[in-house]
């Protein structure tokens, strides 16, 4: 019997393997799920890709506690030993491999083609990518990334209370388009849902308040989803400084105190939220694309975004969300509480719905 | 339920899982995925950290299959503590499985590898489930104790099996139950050996089923197929259409090792039946089965090399150890045996 959304789920799923990460007859695709994610995603896009003729091998396993490094001494062996060996690979997992060392293993072969679809459904995956248009949310992504890639002095407000600035330094941004057949700006095959762009600014340029009023996920117990009272942050110089908030606030910082690594108070990145299919639903890797968010990064930073070729080691990763973000490049307005106000950029976006 | 508990065999009884072990499941496409779920809780449930493999189908067995796993499993498999493999299209004798598995008999890997190969839930059931794990460990001990005493040996079916050959008392004979040290190990209800393989002579008939793995897995047999061997090596196929199918594959396949005997086993299974399953064929109470080609290193034998492994099912065997019978047209006659076999509810 069809289940829900079937047809559209098998567009998706084609969609992910023939025009995303381009999957060639004889190529070896992995796609790895925890216990915490539908396995419908992964069986569809297994099936997608075996169409394709291509080598398939789905790997479902025990959910580790946390996100990236925290992963490592729970994942079974055989699954570290089989990431760096893929030609493509769908990460889907709820508990994200990303940032762990089989991930880093895979991105620094340069030979893994590398997509993630962290903790998204069968839902989020119609919604997300499978219902996007993504001929018209392309070109969109692409002109918000030339004009951030120009500036200098970047300001982010919100009606929440954030408000922080940093200087961009030149380093490359990336939009995530969804073309995960060549490598990022950055020259990494590491690719992720669409309908976001992310960067480094330079760390210790990075001052002023972030509040965290959508979403806040560190994995494991930090994994708080929608939140119920913002998260603020005082950032002096690229780190945190101090957290204030409700209760939520009290757990993150307790949480962090309790992962006893400095580097876990280092802003990592920052993004724009720009896929019309996203929602706030608790799930970050769609959150984190929420129309007109804007979203940080912290604790571990990859080698490829910083210039310096060398990751910024952190135990563990922690992204958060500012809705209704307004942003403000050399003093010029490409977003007002998350509405696109650019005159380069209202068309593109009204087409889009938006 | 039952499968439930099935998997709770598997993992705790048979396999000996620890916490934190790593567990491997691999299934590929023509295979059942509840019973690699089951076994997959069952595990998760014994504090391990467990992977399922769920994978495109090779189009055969060993290393025929070799060109069609993708890489990441080629990589997965030497590194697991245990690897349950559920495979319609066997792993078994592929490339990583020897990569698994030759240091594992070496005494330098870890791998425990248990062999349940295209057993669906219905079958796993049967064979693993419903099997009194104690009492068929007890009798195929005391089996595996009679034949490794045992030098000269005659096997005969009502089919017209009649084949002779010589026992190497320093090759061991597999008992297939546990899944408790590192090395291959296969559905339990199975004992098996590799002769002497210059001392087998005479003819073996499979009237039971014969699998070669892809277009060779010919499932259950219509018409027997009648082998003459000389002195380890089959010279002759006669019988109907699938004889004639075997000589065109063994032909195409261009491996001349595909024709040595690699070894023998006897089929003790109280919940087998014939089903077209060569693991589950094989373990057919009272059957004999010959496997030709591939000859694994668990046998310490002459180590024979070839690009498959094909097996063939003797059913209702009678078996002669240095002159005395031990069984008779898929009966037990050995006075001790046949009283285990009872309590097995069998012959």
């Amino acid at each position: 019997m069809p289940e829900y959304l079937e047809l559209e789920l098998a567009k998706a799923a084609d969609f992910l393997v023939r025009d995303s990460l381009k999957v060639k007859r004889g190529e070896s695709l992995l796609i790895t799920i925890d216990t915490e994610t539908d396995f419908r995603s992964a069986a569809a896009a297994a099936r997608a890709a075996q169409a394709l003729d291509a080598k398939v091998a789905v790997i479902w396993h025990t959910t580790p506690p946390g996100f990236g490094k925290a992963t490592d001494a729970y994942l079974p062996e055989p699954v570290k030993a089989a990431i760096p060996k893929a030609d493509a690979w769908i990460e889907f997992n709820n508990q994200w491999l990303l940032y762990s060392t089989p991930w880093e293993e895979a991105i620094k072969s340069k030979k893994v083609r590398y997509l993630c679809l962290g903790g998204i459904d069968v839902e989020r995956l119609v919604r997300c990518v499978g219902r996007v248009n993504w001929e018209l949310l392309n070109p969109f992504l692409t002109r918000v990334t030339e004009m951030t890639q120009k500036a200098n002095t970047v300001r982010i407000t919100t009606p929440a209370g954030n408000d922080i600035s940093f200087k961009m330094g030149g380093r490359p941004v990336v939009a995530e388009t969804m073309d995960c057949s060549v490598p990022n700006a950055c020259g990494a095959h590491a690719h992720f849902l669409g309908g976001q762009i992310i960067w480094a600014p330079i760390e210790e340029t990075i001052n002023g308040r972030i509040v965290f009023d959508g979403a806040l996920a560190g994995g494991g117990e930090a994994y708080f989803g929608t939140l119920k009272d913002p998260v603020k942050l005082e950032i002096k110089n690229g780190r945190i400084g101090g957290i204030s908030g409700g209760a939520e606030a009290k757990i993150y910082e307790k949480w962090l105190a309790k992962l006893n690594d400095s580097n876990m108070y280092n802003l990592a990145h920052v993004c724009y939220g720009f896929n019309p299919g996203a929602k706030l639903t608790g799930v970050m890797v769609e959150d984190e694309r929420v129309w007109g968010c804007t979203e940080w990064g912290i604790g571990y930073q990859s080698w490829y975004y910083n210039g310096k070729g060398v990751p910024a080691s952190a135990i563990s990763h922690v992204d958060g969300i500012c809705l209704n973000s307004s942003v403000t490049l050399d003093d010029v307005e490409v977003t007002t509480e998350g509405h696109v106000v650019h005159p380069e950029l209202r068309d593109l976006a009204a087409k889009l719905g938006k | 339920m039952e499968l439930g508990k099935t998997a709770h065999v598997v993992v705790n009884k048979l396999c000996k899982v620890k916490p934190r072990e790593s567990v491997l499941i691999t299934i590929d496409g023509a295979e059942e995925f509840r019973v690699a779920e089951e076994i997959a809780k069952a595990a998760e449930a014994a504090d391990a950290k467990v992977m399922v493999a769920w994978h495109s189908t090779p189009r055969g067995y060993g290393k025929v299959g070799d060109p069609y796993l993708p890489e990441p499993l080629w990589a997965a498999i030497p590194n697991t503590d245990v690897w349950i493999e559920l495979n319609n299209q066997w792993l078994l004798y592929s490339t990583p499985w020897d990569n698994a598995m030759k240091p594992a008999v070496e005494g330098k890997g870890k791998v425990r590898y248990l062999f349940l190969g295209g057993l669906n839930v219905d079958q796993i059931v049967r064979c693993v489930g419903r099997v009194d794990i104690d009492t068929q460990a007890e009798f195929q001990e005391m089996l595996v104790d009679i034949t490794s005493k045992g030098r000269k040996m005659r096997i005969t079916t009502p089919a017209g099996t009649d084949i002779y050959f010589e026992n190497d008392a320093k090759r061991p004979v597999r008992n297939e139950l546990f899944a408790d040290v590192p090395g291959p190990h296969f559905l339990l209800g199975q004992i098996a050996w590799a002769p002497i393989e210059e001392s087998i002579n005479g003819t073996i008939v499979y009237d039971g089923s014969y699998s070669g793995g892809g277009e060779a897995d010919l499932g259950v047999l219509r018409t027997p197929i009648k082998v003459t061997v000389k002195d380890g090596k089959a010279i002759e196929f006669l019988g109907g259409s699938e004889a004639e199918f075997v000589k065109k594959w063994l032909v195409k396949l261009n491996d001349p090792n595909m024709y040595f005997a690699a070894h023998v086993c006897y089929g003790f299974n109280p919940g087998a039946r014939l089903s077209g399953l060569c693991t589950e064929d094989e373990r057919v109470w009272g059957c004999t089965e010959w496997g030709f080609g591939q000859q694994g290193p668990a046998f310490k034998a002459k180590g024979i090399n070839a690009i498959s492994h094909a097996d063939g099912i003797c059913l209702n065997s009678s078996v002669w150890i240095d002159g005395q019978q031990i069984m008779d047209k898929g009966k037990l006659t050995h006075p001790q045996l046949a009283k285990l076999a009872k309590k097995l509810g069998k012959e």
